[in-house]
């Protein structure tokens, strides 16, 4: 995912002058083509992130596009105020592009996990949410960026997530998509978990379980409309994410399974709140946390079964 | 409409307290107000490329309050300027105003951005700067900040990006009264200099009066050193103006009702 960020943002660095990348201090040797171009446009602040989001208002005040990098939490929490106020409040269109997500940093242990950026970032108005699951959708994410006219967070894992090859990534970021029939039910799930999902699905279609996958690269604003006509139905409903519950996914889906009154069985997948006590590799961690693909198609399974 | 060199500035100035202590009826931070309204006043009527007819230009000059609970002294320019309807000053901190006691975001033109956070406002004057440079503007930005603001962590960032960009279309000010809201700085950071610090950070340093308009207008006015971004340190008094309201703390948070209200218009009166 981070080396589609970087390919598709230097074909708009090349397009689009107001285009100015921001670092801080992070991405060693990345932004090289960035720099060969222009070296004018490309900033790195310092490890001074809060500094850095001010900075990036002050050049969308401007009338420039930035685009700013780093590891997830320091993206987000350590500079949370500068987001909220000089970004959402004072409405300065600016990308912040959070490097390793979820427990993309495995084994950087948790000062450098990203699980609750999402429900932080997400309770601040004007924000758009992205949350890619694929190369393919990053790229879509940044084309995006020139018509946004307020601040983006953009969610991005490392480097080892695969395409994901289906037809769906070609059509766009701004609505949710279904993958499959939910003859039985459906999965809700955002970002690069859906290659796991994706693995659990053909779990259950082995066993006769058919869910759709619903696949949210936007998450804010927040797809209710699609999401309600979806569970309609009445069929289960497991949600899936990369990140702790409270302010999640599954919170938001769930309140909309309650207020359906269509009695949908819903359970909820997410990261324990806890930190882990030892060092881990993400595939560990995602064990750990309940999110590996065993987990989910057994999490499912139960829903339909009534286990 | 704009303020030249040919009014009468003493009246203007003390007009301009005036509606301070009037708003102030409804809020604290008089003291906060009246001791950074020179300043903003000289920026505003003598120094910066602003007017009521360029206000929408992103290629003129700019301010930013960032010591935001200062806002009293900013709407009482901006109205006395021509940037306001004055009859918006009453309405200051009035349920359904666009005047609140910290500045609201996207409501007035020439209020840049809300502010009343402290630590954020330089760091968005250096990146406007920058912006500025890259789209080859001649715009000059100022920022004010409070000595107390200079606590914050976030605004030795924004100095640091400012020197290490050589922002030279950049000028913070420090509204340098030496109080802050608890006590005097001298007592929260005892061994901090603050003149030192922005040096060390390879700012170009001056202090001058905070309370002389022409003196202000001069120092303010004046170009930067090539390559460097400069702070004036602006000698001030919290509570300016009003004797029983200077270098007192009480003032930062008392509304001025009844007695002392009538007591203060009474000693701008008769300076």
């Amino acid at each position: 995912m981070r080396d589609a960020f970087f390919c598709e943002l230097l074909t708009l660095f090349k397009e689009d002058e107001r285009v100015v990348f921001l670092t801080g201090d992070l991405g060693y040797k990345l932004f090289d083509p960035l720099r060969d171009h222009d070296p004018s446009r490309v900033i790195n602040c310092g490890i001074r992130e809060a500094g850095m989001i001010g900075y990036a208002a002050g050049l969308a005040k401007s009338g420039m596009l930035p685009f700013v990098y780093s590891i997830v939490p320091f993206a987000t929490l350590r500079c949370l105020e500068q987001i909220k106020i000089d970004l959402c409040y004072n409405r300065n269109r600016v990308v912040i592009v959070g490097v390793g997500g979820g427990f993309a940093y495995g084994p950087n242990a948790s000062t450098h996990h990203g699980v609750e950026d999402l429900g932080i970032v997400g309770t601040l108005p004007g924000m758009t949410v992205w949350t890619p699951a694929d190369p393919r959708e990053v790229r879509r994410c940044v084309c995006a960026a020139p018509a946004l006219s307020g601040p983006a967070y953009l969610r991005l894992g490392r480097n080892q997530e695969p395409t994901i090859h289906d037809v769906h990534a070609a059509i766009g970021i701004d609505k949710p998509f279904l993958i499959g029939e939910p003859k039985d039910g459906v999965i809700v799930t955002c970002g690069f978990i859906l290659h796991e999902v994706l693995q659990a699905v053909k779990v259950l279609n082995d066993n006769g379980i058919r869910p759709a996958v619903l696949r949210l690269a936007t998450l804010r604003p927040f797809p209710d409309a699609e999401i309600r006509e979806l569970i309609e139905s009445g069929k289960p409903v497991l949600t899936v994410e990369e990140h702790v519950a409270p302010g999640g996914l599954g919170q938001q889906v769930a309140v909309l399974v309650a207020e359906g009154g269509r009695g949908n069985r819903f359970g909820t997948l997410s990261i324990p709140l806890s930190f882990p006590e030892t060092c881990m590799s993400r595939e560990t961690l995602m064990t750990w946390a309940g999110l590996d693909r065993e987990a989910i198609a057994a999490a499912f399974t139960r829903l339909t079964t009534g286990g | 409409m704009t303020v030249g060199e040919n009014v009468d500035h003493a009246a203007v100035l003390s007009s301009l307290r005036r509606d301070i202590i009037t708003m102030a009826e409804r809020s604290g931070h008089v003291a906060v107000a009246l001791s950074c309204v020179d300043i903003i006043a000289a920026l505003y009527f003598r120094v910066m490329n602003l007017s009521p007819d360029n206000v929408t230009a992103v290629d003129r000059d700019h301010f930013i309050l960032s010591k935001g609970h200062g806002c009293m002294a900013l709407y009482a320019v901006l109205a006395r300027g021509g940037f306001l309807d004055p009859r918006q000053l009453e309405t200051y901190a009035r349920s359904g105003s666009l005047l609140a006691e910290h500045p609201l975001a996207g409501k007035i033109p020439a209020i840049e951005c809300a502010t009343g956070t402290l630590g954020h406002g330089l760091a968005i004057a250096a990146g406007m700067a920058h912006g500025a440079q890259l789209r080859h503007f001649d715009s000059r930005i100022f920022v004010l900040l409070g000595d107390g603001e200079c606590d914050e962590g976030s605004v030795w960032e924004g100095a640091a990006l400012a020197a290490n960009k050589s922002l030279d279309n950049l000028v913070a000010i420090v509204d340098w009264n030496g109080i802050q809201a608890c006590a005097p700085c001298a007592e929260v950071s005892p061994r901090i200099h603050l003149p030192t610090c922005w040096e060390a950070f390879g700012w170009e340093v001056e202090e001058t009066d905070g309370h002389d308009y022409e003196g202000l207008a001069k120092v303010l006015g004046r170009p930067n050193a090539p390559g460097r971004p400069r702070v004036v340190f602006c000698r001030t008094v919290k509570g300016k103006g009003v004797d029983f309201m200077e270098e007192n703390l009480e003032w930062h948070y008392r509304p001025v009702r009844g007695q002392d209200r009538a007591a203060a218009l009474g000693r701008l009166a008769d300076a």
